[in-house]
């Protein structure tokens, strides 16, 4: 019950900072940074995909209300929870239960950037891609990926490192 | 059709990551066209609501200026008023003026939400229909043409800007007189394009651009931007205008709405004529 309530909490501060804060926060043009990916990367490694998925639909769709932006956010959130098996393949050797908790604290920094950025990158490149709605122009698209991610991949990894540090109980 | 049963549950995680990505391409699709209306946006009561009271904090920051650009706004309506002419003729039997109507009438509202770095871009107004604003209707600001409703709920509504690649508007070379569209290609947001001016327009880097009533939507004349650049397009023969937004984008506090009491006659005058046809 504690765990859970810890989640809702962290959803609901990510989606605050996301939207009240670094949505507000536009540098350079093409620099949007997103945290709120975090939450779907952060869930329990055995959690049902099921309800992975209508989380991350959920997670989504609530960006997208508060940006105007349609279903782009949920979309990617969605692509995100999909994959995130297959970027557990990274951190784990498959068939152990070496990895009980998704978080820099518990993953070291190596494992849990290994497991950051692709997913980040990917994340990033499909909603850039849906956001734009075209394919013309795409390099654009590549190089407010890359720049985005770059910044997000930092805050997140920033966040992780002032919130789940020691967080080893 | 046991095999298919079997491919259902062993793949059920992938097929309702297809059936909630279509939902949401299905929302996608609704945000993007302009005349269907989307359900989850920003004139909803309770993230309208959020983002008002947190712009409302925001808003001490940009004060200083935003008193500054309404002081100039002042100074040139009350230059241009009556009562600072000074009569240069002598009649002194009361005329009543019919040969002027009003046609425009200005609502002014504030900007809660807003956005400039996408590939297509929003605002948010705190001013709905309880206020009497319409899908379609103007949306300008002291420093010249913003942009043009496109949804509108009880208490805001919902502006696609000049930068929103779908917030096209008819703008007019001032010095020439020569029209065209008004679009954005999605990559500045201080910079806009006006397409499809015929070769032979005359005009000079520096001019300015200004809104036409052949829009629809605006009076004539009010700014949109600086001529900075052109480029002929060998192939249709058009000529592209690359445009300096006079507006900042970046920095939109309060804005007017623009309702046009002669629109409804113009439009039933059309329908009458294409009934004819």
């Amino acid at each position: 019950m504690n765990r859970n309530i810890r989640y809702i909490l962290s959803f609901i501060s990510l989606v605050v900072l996301q939207v009240l804060v670094l949505n507000n926060f536009q540098l350079f043009g093409y620099l949007n940074p997103k945290v709120y990916p975090l939450f779907i990367l952060i869930l329990p490694p055995k959690i049902n995909r099921a309800l992975l998925l209508f989380i991350a639909f959920g997670l989504g769709l609530t960006i997208d209300v508060f940006e105007n932006s349609g279903g782009v956010h949920a979309s990617a959130t969605l692509f995100l929870a999909l994959i995130r098996p297959l970027l557990l393949r990274i951190i784990t050797t498959p068939g152990s239960n070496d990895v009980s908790k998704l978080n820099l604290g518990f993953l070291g920094i190596p494992k849990f950037l290994s497991y950051l950025i692709p997913a980040i990158l990917l994340h990033h490149l499909w909603l850039f891609t849906l956001e734009a709605f075209t394919f013309s122009n795409y390099y654009l698209v590549l190089y407010e990926t890359l720049i985005s991610s770059a910044f997000s991949i930092l805050l997140i990894f920033t966040l992780e490192l002032l919130f789940n540090r020691n967080s080893e109980e | 059709m046991q095999k298919l049963i079997n491919f259902l549950i062993r793949n059920y995680s992938f097929i309702l990551f297809l059936v909630l990505q279509l939902i949401a391409f299905v929302f996608i699709l609704q945000a993007n066209s302009f005349s269907r209306s989307t359900f989850f946006n920003s004139t909803r009561a309770v993230s309208g609501e959020m983002l008002e009271k947190y712009h409302n904090a925001k808003e001490f920051a940009n004060l200083k200026r935003t008193n500054q650009i309404l002081a100039e706004e002042n100074a040139r309506l009350r230059s241009i008023s009556k009562e600072s002419y000074f009569p240069m003729f002598s009649i002194s039997d009361t005329v009543i003026d019919t040969l002027y109507n009003q046609q425009y009438v200005y609502i002014p509202s504030k900007v809660v939400n807003s956005t400039y770095t996408y590939s297509n871009n929003h605002l948010t107004l705190n001013k709905g229909s309880n206020n009497g604003i319409q899908k379609g209707m103007g949306v300008i600001n002291a420093e010249g043409v913003i942009g043009k409703v496109k949804e509108v709920s009880e208490n805001y509504s919902v502006v696609y800007p000049l930068i929103h690649q779908k917030g096209q508007v008819t703008g007019r070379i001032k010095s020439s007189g020569h029209f065209g569209e008004v679009s954005w290609n999605g990559k500045d947001y201080d910079r806009v394009q006006l397409n499809k001016i015929q070769r032979h327009a005359t005009f000079d880097i520096g001019d300015t651009i200004v809104s036409d009533q052949r829009s629809e939507i605006f009076p004539s004349g009010i700014p949109i931007g600086v001529i900075q650049d052109s480029t002929l397009n060998y192939e249709t023969q058009f000529i592209t205008i690359e445009i300096d937004l006079l507006p900042d984008f970046t920095n939109i506090e309060y804005v007017y709405i623009v309702n046009d009491l002669l629109k409804e006659e113009r439009t039933n005058l059309k329908q009458k004529v294409v009934e004819n046809e």
